[in-house]
């Protein structure tokens, strides 16, 4: 059975072996750290598991730790003393750990007596959320790594061999001077071949298997996620290849999972969408030595290396980013590929200070992006004005009282009960956004005119004032969440 | 043996320094004469020139008026119009006037970029002398050779007479004498008694050493010997020029070890040749066939007994002797004893040989350990026999990749998972960071079996070698048995556990080359002062340091050591003095409590100066800076440098950028505390030696030697990070070989990993390390050409680089002390030669320039 969530359980014949694995492995016996990158759902975890089974095979002490199961803690001490005992309950020692404050001191405590090896596989490395504890965690461990060079064989230090996995950016998740990452041995995670493809579809029982093999293959790559769901959506369908288009299809429009966290993640940082972006334009761009960002496309998988080029990982994702306005490439009409949009991720809205407003604002554009993908361009471009409301709201109440009374020195929807020029919550739209471009000074900021009318499209008497079809208000749909996003860049 | 380094002594002393005359290089005569030759055509074309109007239009007129200058277009840029090469580019021999295709010409040679180099009205005589040089080039050869094989001529001409006066039968050269025609072909003269081929005569020219120079005389010739012997010939080599002298010792012993007559042109003429013609044709002629039978015999018996005797031989006692004597001094690797009296040959550990073929026999695990623990001379530590297993303990011999002590295990079990994994599991107890174990054992592995076996290692903790009887025989015929036992380790053995690379922490003194003049100055200096080593990440500071410590502690210095890696903070810094020097401090610590802590430590031991070393101290500075004492600055800085000047303890620190820039501005008050001592690159000696010898400890042959080495200088220029990371790579890719057997390196192997993106990616991250883009900026752009300070603020300027101009000679000094820029007779040029290669690999400038 095809396996779509979580890592492919060992017992499971659905698990192509992986180079990377195996170069895992030797690097570990060989006494090496390892640092394994590669994008989500990538079978990282699936790696650790065959791994951890190997090397116990082997006779070895080996500790698989999760950091995403990391528990809300108190302290750094807590934390150390979690790792500690996630550490003794994967070696099966089980031993009562208390709080440590060093990580070396937690281990000695759980290691197991001897000279052999301890090996600790640490998944999703860059699951501990506060940046002081990360750099204290990994700065002890790094400690570890430099003692290895002044202590006898047997030491414990010369005994723990570590493997970090897990899809960031090594040198932003931890100063540079602790970094672990920086004494371990790279390893990558590779694509599936189309070899084991083709053993895949072998082992799910297709019919058409070579066939089907090369059109997943021409379509994602290897990348094993996205081969496995194919292979799911075509097994046991009669017709396999109308099954495989239809899956295909489903792909480039977004709706997965997979693809819509791929592409926030991108769109979450400026430069990494506009070197997507430039991609997307040139259908490659040339690899730049030294430039983390390029580095780190490839490893959340958008992007990889060919010769000196960075280029799409596999035509699924190219296509998507080339139909997606978020890249730079606006559809044409007729017969051009619906748009494909993603929300904005939750950090591009740190600037709102209020949390109940940021969370509306946020789940306003998330449910605009929703509505788009389910066919409903009027709903979606609510969802944006609704969006840009919250963000208006929250900048006004974030100013001071005489700053208050400038900006309501420009409200013209003035005359009703409910109106408060001190309280901006009381104010119309229209009259928040003339207020908060008084206080902005205009020119540093583009209040969009064009978002407030298509929100108000959403009453029935309005949008037939200048009716439009729901079908033909896509434009408006990917220039809504661009003002948005230009919105939130720009706002003080 | 003397007499071996004597002949060497006095072949090395004649070699000529120079074998080429100046007219060899250039032949000056015919290029004037044919710049002579050609007065119109070069005044056209001249007047061409000096109208300023390089357009087409104004070439096709010229060229319609004089298409004799067309030959000189060709010349100027290096088109031979006499071959097939002009066709070959599309461009006619000749033009002619008023044709179609002179104008088709013109605008091609504009194309090609005729414009660029006719720009600013150059003297068209001295652009094509030039082109007349690079003509004369290919003629250089030729040239050069044709004089070499006169000289030569001449030399056996006058030495088959002086050789015939004292002969009695006549020496003559007679190709035919030699059937066989390929052997022919690698001899310029064959000489010969009548029909019988005596001699073979060939030359060896070399103006420079390099790889295949070096494997001409260490291989290509001696095996030349060998084939020789088998028509009972001696070869006769004439060998000269600079790259014998720039030879290595051992190239050159292998030449006089495997060619029968070595000798340098001076020497021939001297009489060496004439000598060498007589004693060819009166003397004990190269192994003959009836010989190579004997050689067989003696071989034979020597495989079943442990010595053989002239009077086994079926020849005369004499002839029995001789061929005694001959096998064994040409099979130098084996281990064999000939007494003077030259009766009997045997095996040196005669007994280690019989015992270990009577294991072939019959094994017995006691017996094996033992044989090959005499073997490699090492001590047995501790052994347990259960059932008819043996595990032992063993002192490891004291090379690469052998840790301190090495499991064996002997027993006649055969090789299986359960079995290696358990010994696997035994070593990295019983010799914990062992990469080998050794299985002793009857039988040994075929090939198919080794490979399975091979890439079963990948999943033990350790390599597990099996050491079969056969082995073990093999080890104890052997000189040195340690480089059999090597050889088995390179067959088997997942390399990656081998290589005795350290690529990611502080090496260890087995692997601490150079350094010499960094060390003299810190221990010269510490009496009376303290020092800051300045380095970038990964030049080799804390292995360094790690030398210093014993150093220092055998001067008499009381050390105490702190890793500063991961001390943010006063408090995280006592921490570490607690921890690591046991000292009681207060919870919170204030720099004014330095002094105590010096005065604690001082009073342990009195008599010896405290020395206190801080590995990467920036971290620590960083908090120094932000946070003060009271009113006081930097405050605990302020208290080291007041320990030092009262000389109550000197500090030695370890850092980068933080603490360089504090020495480093004459504003700040520790501007002169303690003496630099910038480390960068290693030096070439160093860093080759680094490279070399644990591949050479490896038993890893690599021919081409100097090439080798100056290309990974190149690669490198001893940053001692890379020339590790290069060297493990190199391991690397040895471990992709399924043909282990004679494992060597070449050049070629050395391009495959450089050529690599990773490589390059590594190079530049490396070299590069905490550089600000501004600097990565402005080594991009002193890559591109040197350039004066002066030249490089103007650059900078233009090109928008984020710096002010006051700033750059900061980040000049910084890439300086990462060693990626040097400055050379008021130029700043690149150190690392190998970084305009590096980013050439990338598709585009360096992230630096987009940020």
């Amino acid at each position: 059975m095809t396996v779509l969530h979580g890592p492919v359980p060992l017992a499971s014949n659905d698990y192509a072996e992986r180079v990377f694995e195996i170069r895992l492995i030797q690097e570990l016996q060989a006494g090496h750290w390892v640092l394994v990158l590669g994008p989500r759902q990538h079978g990282k975890t699936s790696a650790l598991l065959r791994v951890q089974e190997a090397l116990r095979g082997g006779g070895m002490s080996v500790a698989l730790v999760d950091l995403q199961r990391l528990p809300p803690v108190p302290s750094y001490a807590s934390l150390v003393g979690w790792f500690a005992s996630s550490v003794s309950i994967s070696l099966g020692v089980a031993t009562p750990v208390e709080d440590y404050t060093d990580v070396f001191d937690a281990l000695e405590h759980v290691a197991p007596p001897g000279n052999a090896p301890v090996t600790v596989l640490i998944d999703e490395a860059s699951n501990i959320a506060n940046s002081e504890w990360r750099n204290a965690f990994f700065g002890q461990i790094r400690a570890i790594s430099s003692q290895r060079g002044a202590v006898p064989e047997g030491h414990l230090a010369r005994r723990l061999r570590f493997a970090f996995a897990g899809t960031f950016r090594p040198e932003q998740l931890v100063a540079e001077a602790n970094s672990p990452f920086n004494v371990c041995e790279r390893v990558e995670t590779d694509d599936l071949t189309l070899d084991k493809v083709t053993e895949l579809c072998q082992l799910a029982g297709v019919g058409e298997v070579q066939n089907l093999a090369q059109s997943i293959f021409s379509e994602v790559g290897g990348q094993p996620y996205l081969v496995q769901r194919l292979l799911a959506n075509v097994q046991g369908r009669q017709d396999e290849p109308a099954a495989l288009s239809s899956s295909i299809e489903e792909l480039r429009l977004g709706q997965s999972d997979h693809i819509t966290n791929l592409f926030r993640k991108v769109l979450n940082e400026p430069v990494l969408r506009d070197i997507v972006a430039a991609v997307v334009a040139a259908g490659s761009v040339p690899v730049q030595a030294g430039n983390d960002d390029h580095k780190y496309l490839t490893v959340l998988g958008i992007l990889k290396v060919s010769g000196n080029q960075l280029v799409f990982r596999n035509r699924l994702y190219a296509t998507i980013a080339a139909n997606s306005p978020q890249f730079g490439q606006v559809p044409g009409g007729g017969q051009a590929p619906r748009a494909v949009i993603f929300p904005l991720p939750e950090p591009r809205f740190t600037k709102v200070a209020d949390i109940q407003l940021r969370e509306i604002a946020f789940e306003a554009q998330r449910g605009a992006v929703a509505s788009y993908n389910a066919g409903s361009q009027r709903l979606a471009l609510a969802g944006f004005g609704t969006a840009m409301e919250a963000v208006l709201l929250d900048f006004l109440k974030r100013q001071s009282a005489q700053q208050i009374a400038t900006a309501s020195g420009e409200c013209k929807n003035t005359g009703g009960p409910w109106y408060d020029a001190a309280n901006p919550e009381t104010w119309s739209l229209a009259d928040m956004m003339r207020g908060a471009r008084k206080l902005t000074q205009q020119n540093n900021l583009d209040i969009p005119e064009n978002l407030r009318e298509w929100r108000n499209a959403i009453h029935p008497s309005v949008a037939i004032k200048n009716f439009q079809p729901d079908a033909a208000l896509g434009g408006e749909v990917y220039a809504g969440i661009g003002l948005v996003d230009i919105l939130l860049r720009d706002l003080p | 043996m003397d007499d071996l380094r004597s002949r060497i002594d006095r072949f090395t002393a004649s070699i000529s320094s120079n074998l080429l005359a100046q007219d060899d290089f250039v032949d000056w005569d015919a290029i004037e004469h044919r710049l002579s030759s050609l007065p119109n055509s070069i005044k056209h074309l001249q007047d061409f020139v000096d109208t300023g109007d390089l357009s087409a239009d104004a070439l096709y007129a010229s060229l319609n008026q004089h298409p004799g200058t067309y030959e000189l277009l060709l010349d100027l840029l290096a088109f031979n119009n006499k071959g097939p090469q002009v066709d070959k580019w599309g461009l006619p021999p000749t033009v002619e006037r008023g044709s179609n295709r002179t104008r088709w010409v013109a605008d091609q040679l504009m194309y090609i970029g005729l414009d660029r180099l006719l720009q600013n009205r150059p003297d068209v005589q001295s652009l094509l002398r030039v082109a007349e040089i690079y003509k004369d080039s290919y003629r250089r050869r030729f040239r050069s050779g044709k004089k070499l094989e006169e000289r030569v001529s001449e030399l056996i001409r006058v030495a088959l007479r002086e050789a015939n006066e004292r002969l009695e039968d006549r020496v003559a050269v007679n190709a035919n004498a030699l059937s066989d025609v390929q052997l022919r072909r690698a001899l310029v003269r064959v000489l010969a008694v009548g029909n019988r081929p005596i001699a073979g005569i060939a030359t060896v020219f070399q103006n420079q050493s390099g790889g295949r120079q070096q494997r001409d005389l260490s291989a290509t010739y001696p095996a030349l010997q060998q084939r020789l012997s088998e028509w009972g010939m001696a070869l006769i080599l004439i060998a000269d020029g600079q790259g014998l002298r720039e030879a290595s010792d051992r190239t050159i012993n292998t030449l006089f070890e495997g060619v029968r007559f070595p000798m340098t042109l001076n020497q021939a003429a001297d009489g060496l040749l004439a000598s060498a013609i007589a004693e060819a044709s009166t003397g004990a002629a190269p192994e003959s066939i009836d010989q190579t039978a004997l050689s067989r015999l003696i071989e034979e018996r020597l495989r079943v007994a442990p010595s053989v005797k002239a009077g086994d031989l079926p020849t005369s006692e004499t002839e029995a002797r001789l061929a005694l004597a001959r096998y064994a001094t040409t099979r130098q690797r084996f281990s064999l004893s000939l007494p003077s009296t030259g009766e009997q040959l045997e095996w040196t550990r005669a007994a280690d040989v019989q015992e270990a073929r009577s294991l072939k026999l019959l094994f017995n695990a006691e017996r094996a350990l033992h044989i090959f623990q005499r073997l490699l001379g090492v001590e047995v530590l501790k052994e347990q026999k259960t059932g008819g297993v043996l595990d032992a303990e063993l002192r490891a011999p004291e090379v690469q990749p052998f840790a301190e002590k090495l499991f064996v295990r002997a027993g006649l079990a055969p090789v299986a998972p359960e079995l290696t994994r358990e010994i696997g599991l035994h070593s990295i107890e019983q010799a914990p960071g062992s990469s080998v174990a050794i299985y002793l054992t009857q039988a040994a592995l075929d090939e198919r079996q080794i490979a399975a076996h091979r890439k079963a290692q990948i999943y033990l903790p350790t390599n597990v070698i099996v050491v079969s009887a056969r082995l073990l025989e093999m080890m104890a015929e052997d000189k040195r048995p340690l480089d059999r036992l090597m050889e088995a380790v390179l067959t088997q053995s997942d390399l990656t556990k081998v290589s005795p690379f350290i690529l990611s922490n502080a090496t260890p003194n087995r692997m601490f080359y150079g350094r010499e003049s960094e060390t003299a100055v810190v221990l010269s200096t510490v009496p009376t002062n303290s020092v800051a080593l300045l380095g970038s990440r990964r030049m080799g500071k804390t292995s360094l340091i790690r030398k210093l410590q014993s150093e220092l502690a055998e001067a008499n210095f009381r050390v105490f050591f702190g890793d500063c890696q991961t001390v943010r903070t006063w408090n995280d810094f006592a921490d570490l003095a607690r921890r690591q020097w046991n000292v009681d401090l207060p919870a919170e610590f204030r720099p004014a409590l330095v002094d105590a802590l010096v005065h604690e430590l001082q009073s342990r031991c009195p008599d010896a100066p405290v020395v206190i070393i801080l590995d990467e101290i920036d971290q620590l500075l960083d908090w120094d800076q932000s946070h003060s004492q009271g009113s006081v600055p930097e405050a605990f800085f302020r208290a080291c440098r007041a320990v030092s000047q009262a000389g109550q303890a000197q500090f030695v620190f370890s850092g980068e950028r933080r603490i360089a820039n504090k020495l480093w501005d004459p504003q700040s008050p520790h501007w002169n505390f303690c003496r630099e001592v910038r480390l960068t690159q290693l030096t070439r000696t160093a860093a080759t030696a680094l490279l070399m010898q644990p591949l050479e400890a490896m038993n890893i042959a690599i021919p081409e030697l100097d090439e080798f080495e100056a290309e990974a200088w190149r690669h490198t220029s001893g940053h001692p990070q890379i020339v590790q990371y290069l060297g493990d790579r190199l391991i690397r890719l040895l471990d992709q070989r399924t043909d282990r057997k004679d494992l060597t390196l070449t050049v070629e192997d050395l391009e495959t990993v450089t050529s690599t993106f990773e490589f390059a990616e590594h190079y530049l991250e490396t070299y590069w390390g905490q550089a600000t883009s501004a600097e990565r900026n402005i080594s991009e752009i002193i890559a591109r050409q040197p350039l004066t300070i002066a030249q490089l603020q103007e650059v900078v300027a233009c090109e928008g680089v984020q710096l002010d101009a006051s700033s750059v000679p900061g980040a000049v000094r910084m890439l300086q002390l990462y060693g990626v820029i040097e400055e050379r007779e008021g130029e700043l040029t690149l150190r690392a030669e190998w970084f305009p290669e590096a980013l050439n690999r990338f598709g585009g400038a360096s992230a630096a320039r987009s940020e």
